[in-house]
């Protein structure tokens, strides 16, 4: 067996964190090999003696395993099996500080311990063994945090709530990174003028098999997440994190993206925390209401109603911001599918949408700052109210011809919410159609006809009203 | 008092009432009657009865056990009152009017159907850029481009839209390319648009659209024979040769064996057996209401329909130029040297279907002969409606070819008078019946309307209609184009 390494030095490990390196077995020869590796007991330097050790005893604190994540610490010994032209690993750990009681006995100095491989091969013949002398290097000093990654946000509401909150994510993409806590600012202004600060603390180990905090390679890969709740909708957030250590060093500043769902596939600035300031507006903005109206015929139709019911019987729209109401017939599937939705008087509407006076209605808004009313039609037609014609009563008497009727009829509503400084909100209307779709206001009456004789018109008049045109209904002109 | 007019009825699958002239003043006037007094020969009298007319006054007479009214020799009838207002689009509860907004609603379609597509809304060029070359989808299929002379095609932006426009006397196109015949009932898709910088011009855009689309067999194009797919050249019943046209929008017939009897799948198809002898060439002539002439040949042809030009304009400003107002203003396009005012703009959403069916009434009503034939039906409609309806009698023995060469030409010929046209979307697709044509018509044609809202609204986003400081609607309802199916005062 050839020797490359026979002494190491460990890595600076402060209190209440673990370190490690790896070692490599290279089987370089032609026979299948038996690795037995042995470690010694922890040595301290003069120093550390049991007076100052907890329980009068020194700990071991130097040790063998095969994985990082599991410590058996009374292990004393790992044997391995290598094929040739492979190679094999073991770790050596480091978790100072075991042996002391007193945090005010804790000091930074040397510790050692020695390694011992030796090895057989499978015909029979062994090697002299190899010797590695490992020096762990503990301190009392803490080193500043390095930089958090994944930093991002996730909206975390639903409509049920009155509020919203956000779901923050972030991990530890370093090594070695050696802190206690995180310091979370969450700013209504890019400059983080005012930040709400909170500090959230790494969980400590209680089983005595790792170090207080993370594993014996810090916190890599350990990922974190805390949810803020009672924010406010539609307000401008924006977020920052640095990790901190057990003396209030902080590292370097990560700025947040944000989400609309949860397990977002993430951008590489985002997973490497090097997303620039201040990092992504995290506003969150009310979902809208989804509603489809299907109904083959109807007339006065009550938008307004129709809502009110599908709201289960409120007007209380404050965690959301629009309503989406999709018309479509009843049976999309028939060849010619429509709805035809109509108006009984000239002051109504085929669509209408009127609070009503006992029901006040209440809502919040969305982009732009309004509540959108959005309503699709899908083949849908729609007519207003067609106006009396002149109406004759004699000869020289008559009513005259009265207007058409409109297609949608809608209501200019405010609204001002406590929650909002009483600033007055308002609604939007949207309407889109499909070409199939059809808007017809309603025809104003016509003009009435009076025919006489040429030489005495008072005599035998025959008085012929103004048309009134009724919804033109869809008349098959080829087979009527 | 404005007129109404009913007809246009031929809208594939329904038949409606179209309003003409795009707003509603009157009911519509079925009945006219005229004001001016009548002699006794023309007028209303009732002459059911053997009691004399009087000269003067009308008098009260019995007649059959009726008391009736014997009209004098002359009549006068006046309109009394008013025509009143024709309802609004919208009304409010409250004194103001909130803010309403308005566009085309979102639809897609699935385009495993189509076997090509060319559209614009991926032209990456910035407007006034030229080309030759408009290339396919590669999503759909790759490597065909139609091509011109050299910087035929101008990127153009209008609205935030690009698009392209066909240079004057320019056409596009490829010829001889493999094209395997759909086994099922076809369509092709144009969106396209005639534009003329000075008002009241629609009319004038109809002699200068001819030829504006082939899609026929390669073989001797230019002749203007021969565009069926088995190189035939057509001839009427009595074996001579007609002059051959294309329809303004030629979709050559590909036929479809999914119609064709066992019988004939087993015998093939040998002669074919044009019973219309002339194909329109000119868009005037289609245009008018006797578009095609009958013939007495003419056995199973129905006529192509009305279509008002009325219908197509998308903006016909010729009062107004001089004082625009916000609903009655020029469209305008960019090519990267300032902003051009096109007064006449018309856009046209053209359809085109090739396919076969079994004879019916009155097909065969007329003439039992023609049931031993299928029918080949050619149809063509603008802006949703039919303007070209075109049966050809099919005889069981027509021998046509699965694959063949094909040509393609979209042309703005001849393109004087400074007829400027432009091209959005080109697409042509195959469907399983014609039932199911009929709703990826409906799906493809809502979806163009979507793609191209910007162009049908003049708007680069929704379109508001009403805000809180005016109650007037912005929206020009009687220059709207006729997808918007909006009417109202």
């Amino acid at each position: 067996m050839s020797t490359y390494l026979t002494g190491v030095s460990l890595g600076q490990v402060p209190t209440g964190f673990g370190g490690y390196t790896g070692v490599l077995i290279q089987n370089s020869g032609n026979f299948p090999v038996q690795y037995t590796i042995n470690i010694s007991n922890t040595t301290f330097d003069a120093s550390v003696t049991p007076t100052t050790a907890a329980g009068g005893l020194l700990y071991d604190t130097i040790f063998i395993s095969d994985s990082l994540d599991y410590l058996d610490q009374d292990q004393k010994q790992i044997t391995k099996t290598i094929n040739c032209n492979e190679s094999g690993s073991f770790y050596i750990l480091h978790s100072p500080f075991r042996t002391f009681n007193l945090s005010t006995d804790r000091s930074q100095g040397q510790e050692y311990a020695t390694v011992t491989i030796g090895s057989q091969s499978s015909i029979g013949d062994s090697d002299s063994n190899l010797t590695i002398n490992v020096t762990g290097n503990r301190i009392t000093g803490f080193p500043i945090p390095k930089k958090l990654g994944k930093f991002y946000a996730v909206k975390n509401y639903s409509e049920k709530d009155a509020s919203p909150g956000l779901a923050f994510h972030w991990s530890c993409i370093n090594n070695l990174d050696y802190y206690t806590g995180f310091k979370l600012e969450l700013s209504t202004d890019s400059s983080f003028t005012s930040p709400i600060v909170s500090y959230e603390y790494a969980k400590e180990n209680t089983d005595g098999a790792f170090p207080l905090y993370g594993g014996y390679d810090g916190f890599r890969n350990e990922s974190h997440s805390v949810t803020k709740t009672n924010l406010s909708f539609n307000q401008n957030y924006y977020a920052r994190i640095q990790a901190v250590n057990v003396t209030g060093g902080t590292g370097e500043y990560t700025y947040a993206t944000g989400y609309d769902y949860d397990y977002p596939i993430l951008d590489g600035a985002t997973y490497s925390g090097n997303h620039p300031s201040p990092g992504k507006n995290l506003m969150v903005t009310p979902t809208m209401l989804y509603l489809n109206c299907i109904s083959d015929i109807e007339t006065d139709f009550d938008l307004f109603n129709y809502i009110y019911k599908n709201n289960n019987n409120s007007a209380d729209f404050r965690n959301y911001s629009g309503i989406n109401v999709k018309f479509s017939p009843a049976n999309m599937a028939d060849e010619d599918p429509i709805s035809i939705y109509t108006s009984s008087k000239a002051s109504s509407a085929a669509i209408n949408f009127i609070p009503k006076s006992n029901i006040p209605m209440a809502f919040n808004t969305g982009v732009g700052g309004v509540f959108r009313l959005e309503l699709e039609f899908e083949n849908i037609e729609l007519f207003g109210f067609p106006g009396e014609g002149v109406q004759l009563t004699d000869s020289t008497n008559y009513k005259p011809a009265k207007d058409g009727g409109p297609v949608f009829k809608f209501d200019n509503i405010q609204y001002k919410d406590p929650s909002d400084n009483l600033n007055t909100r308002t609604i939007e209307y949207y309407i889109y159609k499909d070409i199939r779709s059809l808007f017809y206001a309603g025809v104003g009456g016509g003009k009435g006809l009076l025919i006489t004789d040429t030489t005495n018109e008072a005599a035998f008049p025959i008085l012929i009203n103004g048309s009134k045109t009724e919804t033109i209904n869809r008349i098959n002109l080829k087979n009527p | 008092m404005k007129e109404y007019k009913i007809g246009n009825i031929n809208y594939l699958s329904q038949d409606r009432v179209v309003v003409s002239d795009g707003e509603i003043t009157n009911s519509i006037d079925v009945y006219k009657i005229d004001t001016n007094s009548k002699s006794i020969n023309d007028s209303v009298s009732n002459q059911a009865t053997t009691t004399l007319v009087p000269l003067v006054n009308s008098i009260a007479i019995n007649a059959n056990g009726q008391t009736v009214t014997a009209l004098s020799k002359g009549v006068t009838a006046k309109s009394i009152g008013t025509n009143a207002e024709s309802g609004k689009l919208t009304s409010i509860q409250s004194s103001a009017l909130p803010n309403i907004y308005f566009n085309i609603r979102k639809k897609s379609f699935d385009n495993t159907n189509l076997y090509f597509r060319f559209k614009t809304s991926d032209i990456s060029s910035s407007a006034g850029a030229k080309t030759n070359t408009w290339t396919s989808d590669t999503d759909i299929l790759s490597g065909l481009s139609l091509t011109g002379d050299a910087d035929c095609l101008i990127v153009t932006q209008a609205y935030g839209q690009k698009f392209y426009e066909l240079a004057s006397n320019k056409s596009i196109g490829v010829s001889n390319f493999s094209f395997s015949v759909p086994k099922n009932p076809s369509y092709a898709f144009l969106v396209y648009a005639l534009a003329h910088p000075n008002p009241n011009q629609t009319t004038a855009l109809f002699p200068s659209s001819n030829q504006i689309h082939k899609f026929q067999a390669n073989s001797d194009p230019d002749s203007d024979n021969a565009i069926y797919n088995n190189s035939y050249v057509p001839r009427n019943s009595n074996g001579s040769t007609v002059d051959q046209f294309y329809n303004v929008f030629s979709l050559s017939p590909l036929l479809s064996p999914q119609f064709i009897s066992e019988y004939q799948q087993r015998n093939g198809l040998s002669t074919v057996n044009i019973n219309k002898p002339l194909f329109v060439n000119d868009f005037s002539q289609w245009y008018k209401n006797e578009t095609v002439e009958t013939s007495s040949n003419n056995r199973i042809n129905t006529r192509p329909n009305f279509i008002s030009n009325k219908i197509f304009d998308l903006c016909n400003t010729p009062n107004s130029l001089t004082s625009p107002t916000a609903t009655n203003i020029p469209f305008i396009i960019n090519q990267n040297a300032g902003d051009i005012t096109l007064s006449t703009f018309s856009l046209f959403f053209v359809e085109m279907y090739s396919y076969l069916t079994l004879p019916t009434f009155p097909e065969v009503d007329y003439y039992e002969q023609n049931a031993r034939y299928n029918i080949l039906n050619i149809i063509t409609k603008v802006n949703g409606l039919t303007c070209y309806e075109h049966k050809i009698l099919v005889t069981p023995e027509l021998i046509y070819s699965n694959n063949i060469n094909c040509k393609i030409s979209i042309g703005n010929k001849p393109g004087s008078g400074g007829v400027r046209m432009f091209l959005f979307d080109y697409l042509h697709g195959t469907s399983r019946n014609v039932s199911s044509m009929n709703q990826d018509r409906d799906l493809i044609l809502d979806s163009l309307a979507y793609d191209n809202r910007k162009i049908l609204l003049k708007s680069s986003s929704d379109l508001q209609m009403t805000n809180n400081q005016n109650t007037s609607l912005r929206f020009p309802a009687n220059l709207s184009h006729p997808f918007l199916n909006m009417y109202f005062s």
